[in-house]
């Protein structure tokens, strides 16, 4: 008994240590992005937004999108696409495996008509049933493809785009009109070499002590794997931010595999192994943004979609990015799923420790300081850290609302967040809702690049 | 053990309190200041424009100007600059002289050497707009022409801008050239600048540089001459169309010849340019021909016609849609083409011909 007491005791003192020294990690990482948002503040960018929506010097864009079913809301981002403000914007829609009806709402909806349009076979995918085009002044295509899944869809939509620009924006995100002006324009600092542009904001705060921890999640996420990853030129896209990536560098890496998160790996992994200098830029404005959660329910929904991609991420890390992988992954997967782990059990054996006395109230305390403070450390770090690195007219109201938001954050929400990312860890990425509830695996395209160190 | 990990972590957190606090102290006084700031110049700005637009409506009287140039310099700075793009002639220029005479463009001298790149990129982005006026010119001297060869992209593009302002031809091939060389953002923030000097650049610029030999700077200047959009007054384009260059690894070659097809329909049809249109058209690479099929159907090339009929039995679809696009923009003989094509054996011509037919002949009726 005595043996097994100072087993707990030892065991519960090795994990407060390495939850300390975890929680500095994760710090540093934040502090590295804030001095990141702060070189890029103080350099400036002005927008020219103006002059590249009149030059026919800008490339053209192609934004696909893949809509579960002939909703009125799937309808309405399409429309928001063909809104968006852009010279040359085209829109591909591609409906996996629609149903007669659904097709019938889609060519009714944009009055469309059978094309002559050819479709490249640059990508391996489901076959193509047929390419429509809209009689009226829209530029939107619309593909009818046999069901292949959600990855399946994107890269038949790559294969019907002709612009050598492609993006890609959330349906469950907040985006403004001119996001592809503002997104291209870091492109085009330097074309030959960016090969995708992730762009976006974090989740504005608002009244609801739930949206406040989904601001505060949000914040941390475009802290790290937005500014300070770009700081390493390893950025990766946050839930609700936009994507522009170039189509020749899609192809070349073998296209989708999931979404946009396992696309800017594989892009990564592939300008790695090619040792030729490129960049994935970073666009830290607001112009997209994942939308605000309201109440639990939604709260868990947004958890549960980003921590699913990461773990699908995790486990293909080598088929997306080869050796590089882990060095992209290893801060997340730190932070995601191994802390959630440790400080699960470490509060366990803690309370049953304390119960049964083999634990002291001071390594109690020391377990409590290394998960819930060092938490809150990192979310009131978050929000000062953000503030001093891009100061637009703060809003003390806000800034205080969040600061205040991060003690409650961790003294509960914390503990069931780690239980959420433990569930979602472990469950599969594939995405209920698409293809009409019928689920077809996402196979890796034929011509997979697995890039290998030389 | 415990008691040292305790004391190190509490001490270790209780800093990091301690430095958030104060951090956030700062960060709530700077916030109220720069909100006391935009409240004053909400409520300035709006005057000082008031003033300066009675002194560009014709009224001498500088006095209420000259308070706020006291009280609020850069605030005034900040209204002249927001004039750009809405005063032009005479109103500019009194603008100019006003900016000059107040001391505001020997300040924004001043801060071309500051040391924060947003002050210097501002600062020749505020003389690129009085640059226009000839006595802000002698006051600003060489510093716009110096700060062509700045390390700083952000200072060449206004520095850039300033020269094409000075109306100085020679200062404006100088832009022209640079702009060959620069990002494709710079180019196109340039080329849009430069548009109005289109005909004269193209006539004197233009043929120096697309026979350099340097192929990115051909192709950068062949693509800013389309994005003119405007008849050009060039010539020698068919050397161009011509170009292989084989040493080229990157298909730059490839890419110029495609430029120039896109360039032919703004440029003079001198029969070498027609001849090397139709060679094109039968390019074994399918983007050119297909930027050839989209080019004599602009041009509405009726000897392209044969070649675009075999293009639309044998081409890729791309290059097969193109070219049925080509001869539906040559009625009649265009059309009678396309209806033979559309009964023809080959099933894909005749889907791609009969699509082609119906739209040009919907579009006619329209």
């Amino acid at each position: 008994m005595v043996f097994i007491g100072a087993a707990v005791f030892w065991t519960v003192q090795a994990l407060a240590v390495l939850l300390f020294l975890l929680g500095i990690g994760a710090f540093r990482v934040l502090v590295q992005g804030c001095f990141a948002l702060r070189r890029r503040a103080r350099a400036g960018s002005p927008d020219y937004s103006a002059v590249l929506l009149k030059s026919a010097l800008s490339p053209a864009v192609t934004t696909i999108a893949v809509p579960p079913d002939a909703s009125p809301e799937s309808r309405r981002f399409a429309r928001r696409l063909l809104d968006l403000e852009f010279g040359r914007n085209e829109v591909v829609v591609v409906l996996d495996g629609p149903s007669e009806i659904e097709m019938a709402t889609w060519r009714s909806e944009f009055n469309l008509y059978q094309s002559a349009r050819p479709v490249e076979s640059k990508l391996p995918t489901a076959a193509v049933r047929g390419v429509y085009e809209s009689r009226d002044p829209i530029r939107v295509v619309v593909v009818d493809k046999e069901p292949g899944g959600a990855a399946d869809a994107w890269n038949a939509g790559v294969n019907v785009a002709t612009s050598p620009v492609i993006g890609l924006l959330d349906p469950e995100s907040e985006f403004e009109q001119r996001v592809l002006l503002r997104m291209l324009q870091p492109m085009l600092e330097a074309f030959e070499e960016t090969i995708a542009v992730c762009g976006g904001g974090s989740i504005p705060a608002a009244a609801d002590l739930t949206c406040r921890w989904g601001a505060l999640e949000s914040l941390r996420a475009w802290m790290t794997r937005g500014a300070a990853f770009a700081s390493r030129n390893l950025v990766l896209p946050i839930p609700g931010s936009a994507v522009l990536a170039r189509r020749d560098a899609i192809i070349a890496s073998g296209g989708f595999t999931g979404g946009a998160l396992e696309l800017i790996l594989r892009l990564h992994g592939l300008a790695l192994v090619s040792q030729k200098p490129y960049r994935i830029a970073f666009l830290p404005a607001p112009v997209s943004h994942a939308r605000t959660p309201r109440g639990m329910e939604q709260l868990r929904q947004m958890v549960r979609r980003d921590q699913r991609e990461l773990a699908s991420a995790f486990r293909n890390r080598t088929m997306l990015a080869g050796p590089f992988g882990w060095r992209m992954l290893q801060d997340l997967y730190f932070d995601r799923a191994v802390r959630p782990k440790l400080e699960t059990a470490a509060y366990l054996l803690a309370a049953g420790g304390l119960a049964l006395g083999w634990v002291d109230w001071k390594l109690a305390c020391f377990v409590l300081l290394s998960t819930a403070a060092m938490g809150m450390v990192q979310s009131l770090g978050a929000v000062v850290l953000r503030e001093v690195a891009q100061p637009v007219r703060p809003d003390p109201a806000q800034i205080a609302s969040l600061f205040l938001a991060a003690i409650p954050e961790n003294l509960g929400y914390r503990q069931l967040r780690n239980l959420w990312l433990i569930e979602d860890s472990f469950a599969s990425a594939g995405a209920v809702k698409l293809n009409r509830g019928r689920i077809v695996a996402s196979h890796p395209p034929a011509a997979t690049i697995t890039p290998t160190k030389k | 053990m415990t008691r040292i990990e305790l004391s190190v972590a509490a001490l270790l957190l209780g800093g990091y309190a301690l430095f958030f606090g104060v951090l956030l102290g700062v960060l709530a006084r700077r916030a109220s200041r720069m909100r006391r700031q935009a409240a004053t110049a909400e409520a300035l700005v709006p005057e000082i424009r008031d003033a300066l637009v009675d002194y560009l409506a014709g009224s001498n009287d500088q006095t209420r100007i000259r308070e706020f140039v006291r009280t609020n310099r850069l605030d005034v700075g900040d209204a002249v600059l927001s004039f750009q793009g809405t005063v032009g002639g005479t109103a500019r220029d009194r603008l100019c002289d006003l900016a000059l005479e107040l001391a505001l463009v020997h300040d924004w001298g001043q801060d071309t050497r500051s040391k924060e790149p947003a002050v210097r990129r501002a600062a020749y982005a505020r003389l690129a707009f009085v640059c226009v006026y000839e006595p802000c010119q002698r006051v600003v001297g060489d510093l716009v022409t110096r700060a062509l060869e700045d390390a700083d992209p952000e200072v060449r593009l206004p520095a850039a801008r300033a020269l094409v302002q000075s109306g100085n031809i020679t200062e404006i091939g100088r832009v022209f050239e640079l702009a060959a060389s620069q990002n494709l953002l710079i180019r196109i923030l340039l080329t849009e600048d430069l548009r109005r000097y289109a005909a004269e650049l193209s006539a004197n610029m233009a043929p120096g540089i697309l026979k350099s030999g340097d192929p990115k700077r051909v192709l950068a200047v062949l693509e800013m001459l389309v994005a003119w959009e405007r008849a050009l007054p060039l010539a020698g384009i068919h050397e161009l169309l011509d170009y292989r260059d084989h040493d080229l690894l990157d298909n730059t070659d490839r890419e110029i010849r495609i430029a120039a097809l896109r360039l032919a329909p703004f440029v003079p049809l001198t029969p070498e340019n027609r001849n090397a249109i139709l060679r094109e058209l039968t390019d074994t690479d399918s983007e050119v021909s297909t930027a050839a099929a989209l080019t004599a159907g602009r041009l509405r090339l009726e000897e392209s016609m044969p070649s675009l009929a075999r293009c639309v039995r044998t081409g890729t679809a791309e290059l097969a849609r193109m070219a049925a696009s080509a001869l539906a923009a040559m009625p009649p003989r265009g059309w009678e083409t396309l209806g033979e094509l559309a009964a023809g054996p080959n099933p894909a011509a005749a889907f791609i011909a009969s699509m082609a037919l119906d739209k040009a002949k919907r579009k006619a009726a329209v």
